[in-house]
């Protein structure tokens, strides 16, 4: 078997590493002494975890009204939150599932955190359809189950598919982390530097796996068809959350190219969100060897070709918005280039179509920091795209004599950095307590790709 | 046997209580768990319920009836007919009106069908006074200073210091209130002169009728009340005058605003009923006009409105042609006006696009003759109102379209009776005792009045006393001795004229809500203590007066009026003008032998005034504010919040300008948007400065900028803390209502104003569709107004030709009643009524500036408005006198309802009858339906909006309306329980009908079936119902109704000729299938003046 010309100029992983070094490198990194630089970072977001529950518990006394939400702008930083965040999540299932499916070997060591990311942004989109309702204690009217008060969901309503849609999402992603996670758990238990409460901990978690070959077996099927059953998910969650807004009337909204648009944008912000996490990550923890230029390059790679769907949608907005002739579509098309909020819909030309061009230079793709910036400001760029089709098209729609503007108030920004928050805690969480790259994985990718794996020593468990 | 069968039965339960069994289970659960357990319940019930603790439940008293009023039902309303002043306490010209009483709560105002004044409709004044009631700021006990007293401590006082100064003969009483015309009052006054021979009345109005009364004195001789008719006005020409509005106590309409409304607007339409003097309501079945498929409109049988106006009004805007000029040109003007008219035009010192405009005015009012009319308004100077006397009487119009009446009002002394004259007469000690009633001089004196500090010194003098009687302690109550709460017209007994004099009896509505007295009684005290202090005493007057109460009074002013009746009679007629709130035949009558001064005269008198502008000055003209009137409404949040007919501000007042004005001034514009902050002027005036926020408004003309008086009130309430800035130190007794010396300078500050609807031009989109007169053909028959992305066309019935769209989905038939609603857009004028009384009936909360400020007012109706016409893209594309159309906008109750859709909770779902329902109970505030709505008339909870701690408030709340809370969404339901009552109503009477014994029975009247295979409905009775906006609509611009029926107007206006060739529906193209639809404006211009409505040249 002959190793392709790629792998042998730019290996998957470093070909130095064996089954034990892998297994070193990556599990040093869970619970080790606390370092100064994971108590800053869990510091500052652990702050705006408490801003966050600062923010929510005054909502909760006052009602949706403390933020700048009005007539016509009903939907205002929730909603806009709410798909940014879900939109982040889309990466990991499309590394875990679709990659996975498609036998991209290069998932493998980004597959973890980039799973963990999607759980995490996912658990940050989930709360903004709550906290958005005027009455959040009666959230669960949207849920069909039995009741003597003669209601069930409308199922009509964009709303609805949303819930289902959303929730699967989390449950499958959850599951497919968690099962992903057993090998690996039952490695840390086993490890004889932890102490009794890990191992208990990691051995409850474990649900007894023990490595059997049976285990294996049954492990690898289930992965499969877990992949396979998220992989739809990917495609279909974004759809529905860009049904969210085709389905309205809104000038803005009512457009048919929502949906894969959607997933596009979900996709590609998805994967800036993995390299804004990974380039930190590999040089912290040391995992250079593990993540490598290979990577970022295939990140940047996918980001480049969603990123040209996605200006490729604007394009066909503004084009689509001429072509109707339709006063209110031509309208809110020239209020999105010239009017209130030109600012924001520049730049976020200049993120989300500009910057991804760059792209095309290998130089880029595999320069970390460069990249580590441009994802930043890919991240902005698609979170003010959710503010461009949320915000502005509400604000000029049909009647002029509706229109009003939208400003964001300090409970607004709350929130949000808030789930900025809610997300860095968990992810530097998840970096102490668990293993970032899959160990197991790794561990045959190293069998398969690295130089005399196996041959110092046996797999030890 | 017996053992047997007690055995049996102890087997048998033995078998279902096994002893063991049983002792077992009570074993496991003994005492000590049971509590335990019980414990743990508890407080996860309570945890439980923390869910449950959102919101704070109020405290509740449920007071039952002792002793039930007769004929009472809990649950059905009561309605009682009664007369408020235009101020709402005692002050100003009366309107009919009929109350609507919940177990003794008045809850809701309307007009009396039967009260000339009124007709049925009513203003935006008519409509808040009843929670002008329920103000929980309105003073509650008598004060002295700051103390408490009693109303007989009062008394006491008031009696000792009448002694003390010589008793009632030697009393130096002076009386200062606002307009009057109360007959009980005027005997009242009347009275007081005989028993205290040194009294004096003063009258004071911040925007009284002085300048009206002074013209028509000059030009008729003698005081007179002019009346209208606009039923017989066929061209009108408007110097400054606003008489589609009620200006507080003053202005042109003097009462009769409502009334002049609908006359003016049945001639601007396309009728649907007959309109006579007696015609009270829109009938649900017209009989009238019969639909032959003409409009019945011709450019002669169609008034045509000119307006030349000095500040944007919402007669301006319903007008054909609106002339903007600067105060000085009024009376050059008015003088071209009268040149035009006598046949010798030209000479004056007009520009000449603003000449040409009034000649070609001129020869069209002549060629009307005794069908024009020529109204001046308050601001216009006495020799421009003695001119409009001489035009119209030139063009015989007087005896058609003006009549002369004997004074409505109790006139004051031409002089004497002055506010300045009191001032002066207290600052030289003339006074003793100073009676205030029901006005405010100590805010509302002009500048150059200092009639604030010399009563502040007067309280102060041991030797003199002031006493005011008012709703609030305000500015005025603060600086007298004595303060007495005054009784609402809707607590108190008394009466009223109306607009041409017909007499309303008031009664009260409710016991007084706070210790109040009102007028008669508080005067009737003053006669009696005057006759125990040695007044020469009248016979049906004793010191035991002195408690007399309001009901006896007004009963003993009566009888001794109907002295000629026998009592019986006396106590029928009491009875019937109690029921129908109107005294039949007390109309004034008219003023006979009246000689008015010829026209030349009149034009010669004016020769002094007619100069031009200084150019390259600004003026200033003073307007009362369109909703705070002089001030006496600032404390009402539903009129804070009303937005301002043209600028839609609200909690504000401001300085009008123009785009060009503001440009002189420094300021630079790029037009409105709800967040902006806008430049504060500096007006200053000798001593006095006032500061205002800059707004710039595109039809308010070049070189003058209008300030609206009544904001910047201090004292009285919480509503009118900071509101606007007080703009009565820069006005003068020579210079009331324009000032051209006043210095104007750019500040550096900012003011954050709260617009509703900053954006004002209607950017190339279909919205308030409009045609002149000749674009109609006489007779309409195909629909001219198709709609975008029409599909097919109904071939036969009705309908025929009228376009409809094409579902996917088959069409439900409504084959019961099916509501609709009508809109005439020629009728509406854009006055704000029925968006105050959609407030008061439907329990919308107001929010306060900041929330309004925010986009979040919470108003179901609104009146939209737009600038210039359809294509105007920007304010930039709008010139001079741009016109204004008005669009009243609220659910259009859409059979395709974009908002159905998205609701994830079905809240909001579409009944068998078309309406579009909110169910608040489910809704979880999504807020998606209001996104989805192209008309954006859905309103949300975003706070807590609605207090459930102010009792006086909750007392208002209509109980068939849920008050809504927090996270809630809201809109029109087409006063579904309006609705549910009609039905009940028509049920019952339908049931009993059919029970009754034959000779019993009377028709039920049932509805007319639609006789078209798109109607396939059987008869059903007829509900007879209005909606809360319809019927307060002073120009019946809403017609609502079941259009399933075809005697109903609102199925004539829509399916059938000629009205259904104007009827469009707002956004069509989105085939929402809206249940409200709209009838084109139409509009009369002359042919002579080029631009259609409103182009000087």
């Amino acid at each position: 078997m002959s190793t392709p010309l790629l792998e042998q100029v730019d290996p998957v992983v470093d070909a130095r590493y064996t089954y034990g070094s892998v297994t070193d490198d990556i599990v040093r990194h869970v619970r080790p002494p606390v370092s100064m630089t994971w108590l800053f970072g869990f510091a500052i977001a652990f702050a705006l975890l408490m801003l966050l529950n600062y923010a929510v518990i005054w909502l909760l006394i006052w009602g949706v009204g403390i933020w700048g939400i009005n007539i016509p702008v009903g939907w205002g930083f929730a909603i806009v939150n709410f798909v940014w965040w879900i939109g982040i999540g889309h990466a990991g299932t499309f590394i875990s599932a679709f990659l996975y499916l498609l036998r991209q070997e290069w998932r493998t060591s980004i597959n973890r955190f980039a799973e963990a990311m999607t759980l995490f942004a996912v658990a940050c989109a989930g709360l903004f359809p709550l906290l958005h309702l005027g009455r959040i204690w009666l959230f669960y009217f949207i849920l069909p189950y039995p009741n003597t008060m003669d209601l069930w969901p409308q199922f009509r309503s964009p709303l609805v598919w949303d819930v289902f849609a959303v929730s699967t999402y989390g449950t499958v992603s959850l599951v497919f982390w968690y099962v992903g996670l057993l090998p690996d758990l039952a490695g840390l238990r086993d490890r004889p530097d932890q102490g009794i409460a890990a191992r208990k901990l990691y051995g409850f978690f474990s649900l007894g796996w023990r490595g059997a070959s049976s285990h294996w077996t049954r492990y690898q099927k289930a992965y499969l068809l877990l992949a396979g059953l998220a992989a739809p998910l990917v495609i279909s969650v974004h759809s529905v959350v860009g049904m969210d807004f085709a389905s309205g009337v809104v000038p803005g909204w009512h457009s048919t190219i929502f949906p894969p648009y959607f997933v596009a944008g979900a996709i590609f912000s998805g994967f800036a969100m993995v390299v804004t996490l990974a380039v930190p990550m590999r040089s912290l923890f040391h995992l250079k060897g593990l993540i490598t230029l290979r990577h970022l390059d295939g990140c940047a790679q996918l980001m480049l070709v969603t990123g040209c769907i996605v200006a490729y949608g604007y394009y066909c907005e503004t084009f689509t918005a001429w072509y109707s002739a339709s006063p209110y579509e031509m309208g809110m098309m020239w209020d999105r280039w010239f009017g209130r909020y030109w600012p924001l819909w520049w730049i976020l030309l200049i993120c989300n179509v500009l910057v991804p061009q760059t792209f095309w230079f290998r130089k880029i793709r595999r320069s970390p920091w460069t990249l580590f910036v441009l994802s930043i400001l890919i991240n902005l760029g698609m979170w003010l795209e959710r503010f461009i089709i949320v915000i502005q098209s509400l604000h000029h729609d049909y009647l002029p004599s509706s229109w009003q503007i939208f400003l964001p108030t300090f409970w607004d920004y709350a929130t949000f950095f808030g789930t900025i928050g809610l997300f860095l805690t968990l992810f530097l969480l998840f970096c102490r307590y668990l293993p970032v790259i899959a160990v197991a994985e790794m561990r045959e990718l190293v069998m398969h790709k690295g130089s005399g794996a196996g041959e110092e020593e046996e797999p030890h468990d | 046997m017996a053992r047997a069968r007690e055995k049996s039965g102890r087997r048998r339960t033995a078998r279902e209580f096994e002893p063991g069994e049983t002792q077992a289970a009570l074993a496991s659960f003994d005492r000590r768990t049971f509590l335990k357990l019980m414990g743990a319940g508890a407080a996860l019930a309570g945890s439980g319920s923390l869910a449950g603790c959102w919101k704070p439940q109020p405290v509740e008293y449920i007071l039952p009836y002792v002793d039930s009023p007769e004929g009472e039902v809990p649950g059905i309303p009561r309605f009682y007919a009664s007369g408020i002043p235009t101020g709402g306490f005692t002050c100003g010209l009366g309107r009919g009106v009929i109350v609507e009483h919940h177990e003794g709560r008045p809850t809701k105002i309307e007009g009396n069908p039967r009260h000339p004044s009124s007709l049925g409709g009513t203003d935006t004044f008519m409509q808040a006074a009843i929670l002008q009631l329920y103000d929980p700021d309105r003073s509650r006990q008598p004060l002295q200073g700051n103390d408490a007293i009693t109303w007989g401590g009062v008394l006491g006082k008031l009696r000792q210091f009448i002694h003390a100064r010589g008793g009632a003969e030697k009393l130096r009483l002076r009386l200062l209130t606002g307009t009057l015309a109360s007959p009980q009052l005027a005997d009242q006054l009347a009275q007081l002169r005989t028993i205290y021979p040194n009294f004096q009345w003063h009258e004071h109005e911040a925007s009284g009728r002085e300048n009206s009364r002074a013209g028509l004195r000059r030009a008729l001789g003698r005081p007179v009340t002019p009346l209208y008719d606009f039923t017989q006005a066929r061209r009108i020409l408007s110097l400054d005058a606003h008489f589609l509005a009620e200006e507080v106590a003053g202005g042109c309409a003097a009462g009769g605003s409502v009334r002049y409304a609908r006359e003016f607007a049945h001639h601007r339409r396309i009728p649907f009923h007959d309109f006579g003097p007696n015609q009270t309501h829109s009938p649900a079945t017209p009989a009238g006009t019969q639909p032959t498929g003409e409009t019945g409109l011709t450019p002669q049988t169609m008034t045509r409105l000119y307006v030349v106006e000095t500040t944007p009004t919402f007669t301006g805007a319903v007008a054909d042609h609106r002339l903007g000029i600067r105060p000085a040109m009024l009376a050059a003007v008015a003088a071209e006006l009268a040149r035009g008219i006598q046949g010798n035009a030209g000479g004056g010192s007009l520009p000449d696009p603003i000449a040409n405009w009034v000649r070609a005015a001129a020869a069209d009012l002549k060629e009307a003759g005794n069908a024009a009319l020529v109204l001046a308004g308050e601001s216009a100077a006495p020799e421009i109102h003695a001119l409009a006397v001489a035009i119209n009487a030139r063009l015989g119009s007087i005896g058609h379209t003006v009549r002369y009446l004997e004074p409505v009002e109790t006139l004051p002394d031409e002089n004497a009776g002055t506010l300045a004259a009191l001032t002066q007469a207290m600052q030289s000690g003339d006074v003793d005792l100073l009676l205030i009633l029901d006005t405010n001089p100590a805010f509302t004196a002009s500048g150059d009045i200092p009639f604030a500090s010399t009563l502040e010194d007067f309280s102060r003098d041991p030797n003199h006393l002031a006493l005011h009687l008012g709703g609030w302690v305000d500015e005025t109550a603060t600086r007298c001795t004595l303060h007495v709460p005054l009784a609402h017209a809707l607590e108190a007994w008394g009466d009223v004229r109306g607009h041409d004099g017909t007499i309303s009896l008031i009664q009260p509505m409710i016991e007084p809500l706070f210790s109040a007295k009102s007028a008669p009684e508080m005067f009737a005290a003053l006669l009696a203590i005057g006759i125990g202090t040695g007044g020469r005493g009248s016979s049906d007057l004793s010191a035991g007066d002195l408690y007399a109460g309001g009901y006896e009074l007004l009963r003993r002013f009566w009888t001794a009026q109907w002295s000629s009746l026998s009592p019986g009679d006396r106590e029928m007629r009491w009875r019937k003008a109690l029921r129908d709130g109107i005294l039949e035949n007390t109309a004034a009558p008219e003023a006979a032998n009246l000689q008015p001064r010829p026209l030349e005269t009149a034009l010669t008198d004016i020769a002094a005034l007619e100069k031009a502008p200084i150019p390259g000055s600004i003026e200033i003209s003073f307007r009362p504010d369109p909703a705070l009137g002089d001030g006496r409404w600032a404390n009402h949040p539903w009129m804070q919040e009303l937005p301002k007919p043209i600028t839609h501000l609200t909690w504000d007042t401001v300085a009008l300008l123009s785009p060009a004005t503001a440009t002189r001034l420094g300021i630079r514009w790029n037009g409105h948007d709800s967040r902006e902050e806008i430049p504060v002027l500096k007006f200053s005036l000798g001593q006095a400065i006032v500061e205002m926020p800059a707004w710039i408004e595109p039809s308010q003309p070049e070189g003058v900028i209008c300030l609206h008086f009544g904001g910047g009130r201090s004292t009285g309430g919480q509503i009118l803390q900071g509101v606007g800035a007080d703009v009565y130190p820069l006005r003068r007794q020579s210079a009331l209502w324009s000032a051209s010396d006043i210095r104007i300078t750019l500040t550096k500050k900012r003011h954050a104003p709260a617009c509703t609807r900053p954006q004002q031009v209607e950017v190339d989109r279909d919205i308030v569709r409009s045609r002149t007169l000749d674009q109609l053909p006489a007779q309409p028959t195909a629909i001219q107004t198709p709609d975008l992305y029409s599909t097919t066309t109904i071939q036969e019935g009705p309908d025929k030709g009228k376009a409809v769209h094409l579902s996917l989905y088959e069409e439900y038939q409504f084959d019961g009643y099916k509501w609709g609603m009508v809109v005439d857009l020629s009728a509406c004028i854009g006055c704000g009524t029925c968006v105050i009384a959609c407030q008061s009936e439907n329990n919308s909360p107001t929010v306060g500036k900041e929330q309004v400020r925010r986009g979040r007012e919470m108003h179901w109706m609104r009146i939209d408005s737009y600038q210039g016409d359809a294509a105007t893209r920007s304010w930039q594309n709008l010139d001079d006198n741009p016109r204004i159309r008005f669009q009243p906008m609220f659910c259009q109750h859409c059979e395709n309802a974009p908002c159905e859709v998205v609701c994830p909770v079905e809240a909001t779902s579409h009944s068998d009858e078309g309406i579009n329902e909110m169910t608040y109970n489910r809704c979880i505030g999504t807020r998606y339906c209001s996104n989805n709505c192209p008309y954006k008339v859905r309103r949300f909870n975003f706070l807590q909006y609605n207090p459930h701690d102010v009792l006086t408030l909750n007392m208002q709340k209509n109980p068939n309306v849920t008050v809504r809370s927090r996270g809630v969404m809201e809109k029109c339901t087409f006063c579904i329980q309006r609705i549910n009552i009609a039905r009940i109503d028509a049920k019952k009477a339908w049931a009993q009908e059919a029970t009754a014994a034959p000779e019993l029975r009377k028709a039920v009247e049932m509805r007319t079936p639609a006789p078209d295979p798109y109607f396939p409905v059987k008869p059903l009775p007829r509900m007879r119902l209005q909606t809360a906006c319809q019927q307060a609509c002073p120009t019946e611009a809403l017609i609502f109704g079941d259009i399933n029926d075809t005697a109903a107007a609102a199925y004539r206006l829509k399916y059938q000729q000629p009205w259904a060739a104007i009827d469009y529906g707002v956004l069509a193209e989105l085939n929402t299938q809206t249940r409200t639809s709209y009838l084109e404006r139409i509009d009369n211009p002359n042919p002579a003046i080029k631009k259609t409505a409103g182009g000087a040249s």
